[in-house]
């Protein structure tokens, strides 16, 4: 008998295999998505047109064959060696040249020796010929050199998006001169970053003489002046604080960052080191020893032998405490120990810990000083000033550098006299206010009310932007001038190349806005006479 | 059921050996001869934009290196000449030669003559002639008989062998200082040599670096 087999009924997935799914939405199949890799590529993967892509891939594919054949990727390249055609003076390829120079800033021109290639400035390093700095820069001369070759610097003068000559940026300001002169500076104001070259303060006096009524401001945002203006205030003279840590046993800090930030750091810094380094256990005794009082950890801070943390709003508070707690362990008795004590009525702070360091101040007189941050308030100063002499410090281990006479308005001045509508042409010297002057003054709005704004300025900036012509700057590295470091030691500014750019030396466009007949820098800078 | 592979493939596993080890040897051979500096740049000659003849200058004239290259014993670098020294001469000698128009024009325009560098080492070596030129090693030792060369070309190899043979017993190269210059000084035997090296490198301690660092800084 035959028995029936009942075949059953393949199903659509016997026929097919199992059905695999990479996506719901392929599972639920989806139209769009049925459409969507039909077409291969996704949009935007557009086809050549005319030409298939198999069909392009051939034709690349045998070119490269055809480019190995030659095997052209494998021979030496060709070089050149390009000698001079009348080869220079004291130049020897391949040998570095060093020229002395200094890296200008606001309070510190620090002595350097660039090394040079062929007049290419490579590297810049300390001079060690200046002793108490001993061949040392700090972290903005060593990166000054960059700042030559940055992509970024300003290469042209120009009047707003126009590029303009240095030939139109000479009548321009023999312009201003010739349009100020009857008017004796009425209605022109300057705003400069603070130097220390006495070349540019001469130049200055002279504009100062020819346009009385100008303003000169000079801003720096961030500054080092407190010290000099609680002297001033106190002795009617610029006198400048010098710190001689060789000599010093006990330091007190009182939010000073004096190893790192605070001018004058690369001697300190020395100098500090010297008093610290001992051989045995035996000449511990002769270690200084550092009482810091700071917000911040500083660098300063770091090496401290006993830190007190404390914000930089509660230092005033902290020093009257200190001029009381000194007044008491002399015994003196004195008025002021009354009034200091109102101010300092509520600040929560150890008092062990400042008698303890009163006392040891005081059992080192003439060997012990105290500093405070030049952020401070010029109150602050006025104390340490006076704490210094009750240490007998005044004279031993800080003295007191006497600083020509010379007068500058603040911004704020300058502010008030803008606000009044009475500027008629602003220049403004290096800085960036508009990026960085104080907020309060609204600094933007005051320009832009100017009815001319000339900038001179290394790079195209926020302030170029709202200028009406920018001048391009030169780098000091290609610029004549002079100055003074901490000390008030006249160092030199050589140029050590030739300016890579169309660029104005600071100098000389002051001199021709003073109209000096002569306003060539190196020669400005010879009159001095060194 | 009838064999797959015919009789012959049971050899083929060894031909495919023989043949492997065959081309690897004949790879190795190929690349050490063929790949190494001492064939690719010996004899490199490339042509120059002025056909400075050494030889006529040097052999025929008595002309001293330094005239030239015045800077081989003060500097890394051993300089080319610039235009200014060959019109020296040649603002009198052969002063419309055709051969010499390219001087003549970077003399009067300030452009420099493009001359095809014909020595190189790599960037990661550090090389300096007047170390060496300072310690009696002779020009000839690694860059031969230019003085005999109408144009020069790359005499040796320049690898890192090269350098290291001389390194490893100065003794054997080292001549008198003013000896340098002077391409056809020879010791009169090859013992003499020997004697008067070892002298000379106790007597200046002449201490060539071995060490990688001394020549990859
Ligand atoms: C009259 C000038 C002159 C004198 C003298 C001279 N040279 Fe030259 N030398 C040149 C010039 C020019 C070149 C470049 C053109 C060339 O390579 O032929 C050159 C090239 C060379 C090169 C090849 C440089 C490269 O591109 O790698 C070597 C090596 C060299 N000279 C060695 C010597 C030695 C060794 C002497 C002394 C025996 C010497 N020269 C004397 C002018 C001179
Ligand atoms: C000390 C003098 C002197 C100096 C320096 C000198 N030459 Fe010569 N040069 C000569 C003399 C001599 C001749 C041979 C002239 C002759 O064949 O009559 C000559 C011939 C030549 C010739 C062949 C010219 C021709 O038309 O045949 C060339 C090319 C040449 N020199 C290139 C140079 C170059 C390049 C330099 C610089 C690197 C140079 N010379 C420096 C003296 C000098
Ligand atoms: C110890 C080996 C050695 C000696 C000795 C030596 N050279 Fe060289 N020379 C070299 C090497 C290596 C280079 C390639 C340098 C480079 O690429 O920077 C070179 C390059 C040169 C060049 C081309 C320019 C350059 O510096 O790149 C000249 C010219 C030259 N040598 C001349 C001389 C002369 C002249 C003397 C003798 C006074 C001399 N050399 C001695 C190894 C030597
Ligand atoms: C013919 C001998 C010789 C050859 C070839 C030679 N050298 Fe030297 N080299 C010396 C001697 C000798 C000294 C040691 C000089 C001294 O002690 O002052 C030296 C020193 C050096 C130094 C040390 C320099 C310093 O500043 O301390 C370097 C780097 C160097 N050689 C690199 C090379 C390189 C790279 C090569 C190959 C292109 C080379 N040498 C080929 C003989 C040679
Ligand atoms: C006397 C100088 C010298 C010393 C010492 C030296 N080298 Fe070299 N080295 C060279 C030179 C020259 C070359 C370039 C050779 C060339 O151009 O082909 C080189 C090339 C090389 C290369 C590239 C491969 C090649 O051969 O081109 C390597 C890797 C290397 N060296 C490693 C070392 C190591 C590792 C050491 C230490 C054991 C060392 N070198 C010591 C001179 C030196």
């Amino acid at each position: 008998m035959k028995s029936k087999v009942i075949e059953p009924k393949l199903v659509n997935e016997e026929i097919t295999g199992p059905r695999y799914w990479r996506s719901l939405d392929e599972l639920i199949e989806n139209p769009e998505f049925k459409n969507f890799i039909e077409k291969e590529f996704p949009l935007g993967a557009s086809e050549l047109a005319g030409v298939n892509r198999r069909h392009f891939i051939k034709i690349m594919a045998a070119s490269f064959a055809a480019a190995g054949m030659g095997m052209a990727g494998c021979r030496r390249p060709i070089q050149h060696i390009l000698p001079y055609s009348k080869q220079p003076e004291n130049v020897i390829p391949g040998v570095p040249v060093y020229y002395a120079s200094s890296h200008p800033s606001a309070k510190d021109n620090q002595p350097i020796l660039v090394e040079t290639h062929q007049h290419r400035p490579s590297k810049i390093e300390g001079n060690s010929k200046y002793s108490p700095y001993g061949g040392t820069t700090d972290i903005f001369t060593q990166a000054s050199i960059l700042d030559l070759y940055d992509p970024d610097r300003s290469t042209k003068s120009s009047k707003g998006t126009q590029s303009i000559s240095q030939g139109m940026v000479y009548d321009l300001l023999q312009n201003i001169h010739a349009k100020f002169l009857s008017t004796e500076g009425q209605g022109l104001a300057f705003l400069a970053d603070q130097s220390t070259s006495p070349t540019r303060a001469r130049i200055v006096k002279e504009i100062k003489r020819i346009f009385p009524r100008s303003t000169w401001a000079e801003y720096e945002p961030v500054n080092f002046d407190n010290p000099e203006i609680a002297a001033r205030r106190l002795f009617g003279r610029r006198l400048r604080p010098q710190y001689h840590f060789t000599k010093t046993k006990r330091i007190l800090s009182l939010d000073a960052d004096f190893l790192n930030i605070e001018p004058g750091k690369l001697a300190n810094s020395r100098d500090f080191a010297i008093k610290r380094r001992v051989k045995n256990s035996k000449e511990a005794t002769k270690m200084n020893r550092l009482y810091q009082v700071e917000s911040n950890f500083s660098v300063t801070g770091a090496m401290a032998d006993h830190r007190l943390r404390l914000s930089s709003g509660q230092i005033p508070a902290f020093t009257a405490l200190l001029v009381i707690e000194l007044l008491r362990q002399k015994s003196i008795q004195s008025p002021l120990s009354e009034e200091l004590k109102k101010k300092a009525s509520n600040l929560d702070t150890n008092p062990h810990w400042i008698q303890e360091c009163v006392t040891d101040l005081l059992a080192h007189p003439g060997k012990s000083v105290v500093t405070a941050g030049s952020h401070q308030p010029v109150e602050v100063h006025e104390l340490v000033y006076f704490i210094n002499d009750l240490l007998d410090a005044n004279g031993h281990t800080v003295t007191y550098l006497n600083i020509p006479n010379y007068s500058a308005s603040t911004i704020q001045d300058l502010g008030v006299n803008l606000e009044n509508g009475r500027i008629e042409t602003l220049i403004i010297i290096g800085g960036n206010p508009v990026y960085n002057a104080p907020h309060d003054l609204n600094w933007l709005e005051l320009q832009k009310s100017v009815n001319e704004v000339i900038r001179y300025g290394y790079f195209f900036d926020e302030t170029s932007i709202e200028a009406t012509y920018h001048i391009s700057a030169t780098h000091y590295l290609e610029s004549w001038s002079d100055g003074r470091t901490f000390d008030g030691t006249i160092v030199p500014v050589q140029p050590m190349i030739r300016p890579l750019f169309e660029g104005m030396q600071e100098l000389e466009l002051l001199a021709r806005l003073a109209g000096i007949k002569k306003a060539d820098p190196y020669t400005l800078v010879k009159k001095n006479n060194y | 059921m009838a064999n797959i592979f015919p009789k012959w493939s049971n050899s083929i596993p060894k031909q495919i050996i023989i043949a492997a080890a065959l081309i690897t040897i004949a790879l190795t051979l190929g690349a050490t001869y063929y790949a190494t500096p001492k064939y690719l740049r010996v004899g490199y000659q490339p042509i120059q934009p002025v056909a400075f003849d050494h030889s006529l200058h040097i052999d025929q004239l008595g002309m001293d290196c330094r005239y030239c290259h015045t800077f081989v014993d003060r500097s890394e670098h051993s300089n080319i000449p610039d235009s200014a020294t060959c019109m020296n001469c040649h603002n009198q000698i052969k002063r419309d030669s055709p051969a010499l128009a390219p001087i003549r024009e970077s003399w009067s325009t300030g452009k420099p003559v493009p001359w095809v560098r014909i020595h190189k080492t790599p960037d990661y070596v550090f090389f300096n002639h007047a170390v060496h030129v300072n310690r009696g090693i002779s020009c000839l030792e690694c860059h031969g008989k230019v003085d005999e060369m109408e144009v020069v070309y790359h005499a040796k190899s320049h690898s890192m062998k090269f350098c290291l043979e001389c390194h490893r017993n100065p003794e054997a190269y080292i001549r008198p200082v003013d000896k340098v210059f002077d391409l056809d000084w020879m010791p009169d035997s090859e013992e003499q040599q020997l004697i008067m090296g070892k002298e000379m490198v106790h007597n200046w301690k002449v201490n060539p670096p071995q060490s990688c660092s001394g020549c990859h800084r």
